[in-house]
């Protein structure tokens, strides 16, 4: 056994070390996501168009001229790709220790890693689709433009903040208490129907507006069409409530993360 | 070298707190070869892993200058959706061996399990497991092995093959090693700690320790 792996070893600092991690779990990510199924990378592009083609015949027969000044899918497009992004990251952050356990075995696997991956994995995937969806709308001869793409970015950004922080709060909550995991299924249930993506906060009753308001993927989602479309502007969505939330949230995360991180590691 | 320093460690149970450790200050010496022994329960996995930095204590701290390796245990660590390439590859990425694809190699040979390779962990039989495991632990060179149960691996050539490589490690390596088998013990450890009534108690030579875990 002539092996001598010695030669081969270099040394790291704390910085590469962390890179080096991410990047083989980001990696680890990659190969379950995609690599198991037949079709896989097409999966990820099946759920926005499933998406958007059934919003589209729900609520495209009703307002055959389109929302808020461009054609229904467009439309639909604009609001359900911050929504997936939001669900998902929140969804892969919630679960991202507990489908990584067995790797903290190795010592320099940390829980941040393992969320750090599945964020980075997420917006790749959340760009992936975005572009591959406006480039089939753009085939299929629609009028799409993005009206102010720097602006687009920042709002996903932002949600990408309060997504992830969320997720980590959630991973926490169901770490001290199983229970909330249940109470987090039902929290979600609901969040498809009340963030804008089939509607606008203009299409509401004024009245109504009290309940839906406190909702920050709504704020995203608005403020999300208002730098994709030209023409639509909103009166009610507020980037500073968006960006307090996202702020608040990666503050409690990081702080129930300083204290209590190796609580995710102990079997 | 590990220092521990007002070590406390304790799972929280329906029955409330269990101690494994309690306030336990203690220095592991330098160059020495150490057999853990202990009743079943009183928490030598846990102490090895909290000595692999793989657990961490609720109170105190635990200090190291070495390169430990990962608990070398039957069969952990194992992503079971993954392939035992994918496994091997992942340990390499994290560990910073740039040199992956003999490292593979390497494991593929050493562990005798050929095209399996290529499958998931979770078709593995728990002795392929094992097989892979000990292979990859002696891909990477470390200064301090955590050895927990892992010593009677697969047929009599296939361990014999280990005790070699080991032996070969153990020219710049040391162990701790966890076993119920005290003829291995005696083999391999010049030094025993026993891990009783939540305190470390220190033996300058193995039979010492053994004769004080027996009575």
């Amino acid at each position: 056994m002539s092996f001598q792996p010695a030669q081969y070893r270099i040394q790291r600092n704390p910085f590469q070390v962390m890179r080096d991690v991410i990047f083989a779990l980001f990696l680890r990510e990659l190969k379950t996501r995609f690599g198991t199924y037949r079709l896989g990378v097409f999966w990820a592009l099946a759920e926005p168009i499933a998406h958007v083609i059934i919003f589209s015949v729900i609520f495209g027969v009703r307002a055959r001229e389109g929302f808020g000044g461009v054609e229904t899918p467009i439309f639909i497009y604009t609001g359900i790709m911050p929504f997936l992004l939001f669900q998902n990251l929140f969804n892969q952050c919630k679960n991202a220790c507990s489908a990584n356990r067995g790797l903290f075995h190795y010592r320099y696997v940390k829980p941040i890693n393992t969320y750090c991956a599945r964020v980075i994995l997420e917006m790749g995937i959340f760009l992936f689709t975005s572009v591959s969806l406006f480039a089939l709308f753009w085939w299929a001869g629609y009028q799409v433009a993005i009206y102010d793409i720097l602006y687009c970015l920042m709002i996903v950004v932002l949600l990408t903040i309060f997504a992830t922080s969320f997720g980590m709060i959630a991973s926490f909550a169901i770490e001290f208490f199983p229970e909330s995991d249940k109470f987090l299924g039902i929290l979600m249930k609901p969040m498809m129907f009340i963030s804008g993506i089939f509607f606008t906060l203009d299409m509401i009753p004024e009245k109504y507006h009290v309940y839906l308001i406190w909702n920050p993927v709504l704020h995203a989602v608005e403020l999300f069409r208002a730098g994709f479309i030209e023409n639509f502007t909103s009166d009610h969505a507020s980037l500073w409530y968006l960006f307090c939330c996202a702020l608040v949230s990666l503050f409690i995360a990081m702080r129930l993360y300083r204290m209590h991180w190796t609580r995710m590691i102990a079997t | 070298m590990i220092e521990l320093d007002k070590v406390t460690k304790y799972y929280l149970t329906k029955l409330g707190k269990k101690y494994v450790l309690r306030d336990v200050t203690f220095t592991i010496p330098e160059g020495r070869d150490v057999a853990i022994l202990g009743p079943n329960g009183a928490g030598k996995s846990t102490l090895l892993r909290l000595l692999g930095g793989i657990d961490f204590p609720n109170k105190g701290t635990i200090r190291s200058n070495k390169r430990i390796s990962w608990p070398l245990a039957l069969a952990s660590g194992f992503q079971g959706s993954m392939t035992g390439r994918e496994n091997v590859e992942f340990v390499c990425r994290v560990y910073g061996n740039r040199q992956i694809a003999k490292t593979c190699d390497f494991v593929q040979a050493f562990s005798e399990i050929g095209d399996y390779f290529e499958l998931p962990i979770k078709t593995y039989s728990s002795g392929m497991k094992s097989r892979l495991a000990f292979a990859l632990s002696m891909a990477f060179d470390f200064e301090l092995y955590l050895i927990d149960e892992i010593t009677s691996v697969g047929d009599a050539s296939f361990r014999k093959k280990c005790a070699e490589s080991m032996a070969e490690k153990r020219k710049n390596a040391n162990v701790i090693m966890v076993s119920h088998d005290m003829s291995t013990l005696r083999k391999q450890c010049d030094m025993a700690i026993v891990l009783q009534d939540r305190q470390l108690h220190f033996f300058d030579n193995v039979e010492d320790g053994i004769k004080q875990y027996q009575c």
